[in-house]
């Protein structure tokens, strides 16, 4: 990969100028955080407009504005189109959220609703998915900083990914989540603005005739719409995505801390805006055989197509977009796991009897604690850890039923709950090495199913009481 | 089968249209929550 459009210096600079930006941005906005709620939850009383957009940002990753174009490239059509089914997880989650404020007002995780739905068993299994998830998604991400920083740039992959992750860290720490909402929105235009200039560009320059000419004489495959390999990624991507947003405590901070009333149309509006995304940022990967370029490296298509028609402008707006989309998700994810890690192993497991403001300083430390730990793993460049993502859709998937029955339904009961968690990760990790990738999510999600549906009316039929959620906690 | 010339040109404009409309979309709600007190 030695497409390095970006002068090394360059990138350091719009490195240091963005950081700095953000840091200075999330201290501003932590000066207002003098309680547990405020820094965790930005106060419990965020607005639509940010709602939407920090909801948008987090579900745009880096993987978004570079795998895309890879995908388009390698399955075609198929590829942006299955991509942007992603959003379903998003749409999905939109009554949830509504459900998660109404029914657990004072909650802070979604482990808090899987101890006080489903008891101690089915609380420690879902923390040993979620935080494994978690851990995985933190290191893949700040390894794929350094990675895409050293790949556009030539930038020194060690020093990329501690400018990036130091960063991040800094401004969680001195903003709490109301740093990380109020920089997604930010860093939600500046992707769009960015992938959208670019995309029309594209078509300004190249023409979609010319695109469609090009590829039916030389890659027909890239126009078929019967390409079984991408259909399979469609659906396992979609379930994939299900199962990530339904568990992740990322996605549970923000329906707690949206204000009331407010979390469905947030994550509604924010998976009908980011519906067009991938196929937008990923089209563009349609023009490289028009432009004649040789691809290296089918991640690079993205940043080579733009390069090409933009120049070094073109590698520039790739260069900040790449760095926003990481940034965006990296801060919810420290915000989230930090959350989790205080609330349900400190507070929950560690010392039952902390107060909120014990906790809030907890908190602070142990988003340092990750930094620190995602620094060291990433550090050795193994991009086999990175790879731990790709099997977790076997753990996160089977978390989906569990979740869904337990917020509706009084009959769902906790050993029905931690049997389905358990044989669903088993089994899908068993798809997983026995079958494939795009299999493992499908298999998990059905046993799953079956499991808890079965083992509840098999066994002691649950008569959950709904308002015992409601209570505040550690009053 | 092979997407023709016309629907590739209408799912790429459709997205791209919806797509350019977000940032507007975005600044336009977070105007309104500003003016009515309500961004927190």
């Amino acid at each position: 990969m030695s497409y390095n459009p970006l002068a090394p210096d360059t990138a350091l600079v719009i490195l240091l100028l963005f950081g700095l930006l953000w840091v200075a941005f999330g201290y501003w906005l932590g000066r207002k955080n003098k309680t547990l709620d405020d820094y965790m939850l930005a106060g419990r009383n965020v607005g639509l407009a940010l709602g939407t957009a920090t909801a948008m940002a987090t579900w745009v990753t880096s993987n978004t504005t570079m795998t895309a174009p890879q995908l388009t490239y390698q399955l075609g059509v198929w590829g942006m189109v299955g991509y942007s089914f992603g959003a379903v997880g998003l749409l999905l989650f939109a009554p949830l959220a509504g459900r998660i404020k109404e029914i657990l007002p004072h909650g802070f995780t979604s482990g808090d609703f899987i101890r006080r739905r489903y008891g101690l068993s089915a609380w420690r299994i879902f923390l040993v998915i979620s935080l494994f998830y978690a851990l995985g998604w933190l290191i893949s991400l700040g390894m794929a900083g350094g990675l895409l920083v050293n790949a556009l740039s030539g930038l020194d992959y060690h020093l990329g990914m501690s400018v990036i992750l130091l960063v991040c860290v800094s401004y969680t720490l001195l903003g709490g989540l109301r740093a990380v909402i109020a920089t997604d929105f930010v860093q939600t235009i500046i992707i769009l603005l960015g992938v959208i200039w670019i995309a029309w560009l594209v078509i300004d320059n190249v023409g979609i005739d010319t695109m469609h000419r090009d590829l039916s004489a030389g890659h027909p495959m890239l126009l078929q719409l019967l390409f079984p390999a991408a259909i399979m990624f469609l659906f396992n991507n979609l379930l994939f995505g299900v199962g990530e947003i339904f568990h992740s405590n990322v996605w549970w901070s923000r329906a707690f801390a949206f204000r009331k009333k407010t979390g469905t149309r947030a994550y509604l509006i924010s998976g009908l805006c980011w519906l067009p995304i991938p196929i937008v940022a990923g089209f563009v990967a349609l023009a490289a055989p028009s432009l004649g370029l040789n691809i290296p490296s089918p991640d690079m298509v993205g940043p080579m197509v733009a390069g090409r028609i933009l120049g070094t402008t073109g590698a520039v707006i790739v260069f900040i977009v790449v760095f926003s989309a990481l940034a965006s998700s990296l801060d919810s994810l420290l915000a989230a796991t930090s959350d989790l890690i205080t609330q349900d192993i400190y507070r929950g497991h560690l010392k039952p009897d902390a107060s909120d403001l014990q906790c809030f300083r907890v908190g602070k430390w142990v988003i340092v604690g990750l930094g620190l730990f995602t620094w060291l793993l990433c550090l050795p460049r193994l991009t086999t850890l990175a790879s731990l993502l790709y099997f977790t859709g076997a753990f996160v998937a089977s978390a989906i039923w569990p979740i869904v029955f337990g917020l509706y339904f009084r009959w769902a009961n906790g050993r029905a709950a931690s049997l389905a968690m358990l044989s669903g990760t088993g089994s899908g990790l068993l798809a997983y090495f026995q079958i494939g990738f795009y299999v493992a999510a499908l298999v998990s999600c059905a046993v799953s199913l079956l499991v808890i549906v079965t083992s509840s009316f098999m066994g002691r039929h649950g008569n959950f009481d709904f308002a015992q959620l409601a209570a505040r906690e550690n009053d | 089968m092979i997407i023709s010339t016309g629907a590739l040109t209408a799912l790429v404009y459709l997205a791209l249209g919806a797509a350019s409309l977000v940032p507007l979309l975005l600044l336009t709600m977070i105007l309104i929550d500003w003016k009515r007190g309500n961004l927190w």
